[in-house]
């Protein structure tokens, strides 16, 4: 009867519903509450609240994080148009005084006014464009400070122990750099080459344009090959040390397992759970992390995004107008929007490579 | 379109009548094309006022500071005066005082567009 019983009341526990849930102790000690508050305001402004749990939604979060990004977008198109405008009516005012002309030296100053007056409105723009962008990329790096120790710490205590803590290293060098890069030499080059689209129009020097397409060729190829540089680390980072823990934990179960009979693959299995339990937190890390770095590059994504477009469009217009070299200068302020949208994409596509590459923990 | 073909009949008129009295009397055809030009310039001050309404309001929609619109539009005041004044001189086969006035009115542009050159250094030398 007390076998019997003992029977049933096993059969109902068995029969109880079973859910992943994170254990708050390993939570804790992983430092994920800190993580928690370490997220950027602008990401909380953007996604609602964020935790890192088993029931986190990405799908709900990439919602909320598209409706802002849409709702800002729309309201800097509105505020970007008036720069817009105002380029397009110094570009309508030069092409009427131009008809004027049939050669001379004069139409050149009159371009020359066109071209200052639509560097003046345009420059303070990309100033406060530029400030965005340094930000963005400052908040990426304080914010990959909290998320990349917490995930390398997760990744370790679900067997990725070499790979985890190449991949973090990997990550807070190559952030470091591009940022070094950014406000040593990107953007003073993104500068200069506002500046030189200004002289090129204005004055019309071969000389100067080809130094425009200079200054652009090494901004989008220092960006390019940091980004290269940093996947390739990376893969092969990722690769020869992702081998290495795979080996490493397999051989540690076969030890404990062959070096004390019965008891030996109880505890290689009881080690098994705590690690998957450790990957289950890994991926919500992952998650949380990457829903974060969204939010965080929604605002400048959409004030970038909405200005290099308003500029482009300006220049399509202006084109279409006997406005001398004005339309060369619009096109070239939207390419120096384009370059900080690169920028602040090289930055984001970076920590999302680093936090996809530990979430997966194998390979990159 | 009523005042530009007005415009273009009284100048074509001016033209032919110019071009026979150019020959007994050169002062006279200078004169008249001098008349002419200032005729056509106050028939067109109320198309230029219109033009300069649409502007005004564009400027006033852009929310663009008058102190970067001004110097453009005294640049082409500035281009337009010297080269209508350039051509009146070489109509009157005064080469040597067309180019000074052209000259002077590229000085004069350049100047008008000097607050804008100083007020550009100092924002890329404020944003560097």
């Amino acid at each position: 009867m007390r076998r019997a019983a003992l029977f049933i009341l096993f059969a109902l526990l068995l029969a109880l519903p079973c859910r992943a849930e994170i254990s708050k102790a390993q939570s804790d000690a992983l430092g994920v509450p800190a993580l928690e508050q370490a997220v950027p305001r602008s990401a909380a402004e953007a996604a609602g609240s964020l935790s890192v749990s088993a029931s986190f939604s990405v799908r709900d979060k990439l919602d909320e994080i598209w409706s802002s990004f849409v709702g800002d977008l729309t309201a800097h198109i509105k505020s970007g148009a008036v720069s817009a405008v105002s380029v397009l009516v110094i570009a309508v005012v030069c092409a009427l005084a131009s008809a004027v002309f049939d050669g001379g030296s004069l139409p050149q100053y009159i371009n020359l006014a066109g071209c200052l007056a639509v560097s003046y409105s345009a420059v303070g723009d990309v100033n406060s464009l530029v400030s965005i962008s340094r930000d963005a990329l400052q908040t990426l790096s304080d914010f990959s400070r909290a998320l990349l120790p917490t995930l390398c710490a997760a990744a370790a205590s679900s067997g990725a122990v070499t790979s985890a803590g190449a991949k973090y290293a990997a990550t807070a060098l190559f952030m470091d750099v591009l940022i070094t890069l950014s406000n040593t030499v990107i953007v003073p080059l993104i500068y200069a080459y506002i500046v030189s689209a200004a002289a090129f129009s204005a004055l019309g020097n071969p000389a100067i344009g080809s130094i425009m397409k200079l200054i652009k060729w090494l901004c989008v190829t220092l960006m390019t090959a940091l980004t290269l540089a940093f996947t390739a680390y990376l893969s092969i980072t990722g690769a020869v040390s992702g081998a290495a823990d795979a080996a490493v934990t397999k051989a540690a179960k076969a030890t404990i397992s062959a070096a004390l009979p019965v008891v030996g693959g109880i505890i290689s299995d009881a080690a098994s759970s705590v690690v998957a339990g450790a990957g289950l937190l890994r991926g919500a890390i992952g998650a949380f992390g990457m829903v974060v770095i969204c939010a965080v590059c929604a605002a400048p994504f959409a004030a970038l995004g909405a200005r290099y477009l308003l500029y482009k469009a300006a220049a399509a217009c202006a084109s279409a107008l006997p406005a001398g070299r004005i339309p060369e200068l619009i096109n070239g302020i939207g390419t120096a929007c384009g370059m900080l949208l690169g920028l602040v994409g090289s930055g984001a596509i970076m920590l999302f490579l680093s936090v996809i590459s530990s979430v997966k923990a194998v390979g990159l | 379109m009523e005042i530009a073909v007005k415009a273009a009949l009284l100048a074509s008129v001016a033209a032919v009548g110019a071009l026979l009295i150019k020959k007994s009397n050169p002062e006279m055809a200078l004169l008249m094309a001098f008349a002419v030009v200032v005729c056509v310039f106050s028939a067109s001050l109320r198309l230029f006022g219109t033009i300069a309404d649409a502007i005004d309001a564009a400027e006033k929609m852009s929310g663009m500071s008058p102190a970067v619109f001004a110097p453009v539009i005294k640049c082409v005041g500035i281009g337009v005066t010297a080269k209508i004044c350039g051509d009146l001189c070489r109509d009157a086969s005064q080469s040597g005082i067309a180019s000074a006035v052209e000259l002077i009115g590229s000085a004069a542009a350049v100047y008008a567009a000097l607050p804008l050159v100083s007020a550009l250094m100092s924002m890329i030398g404020g944003m560097i």
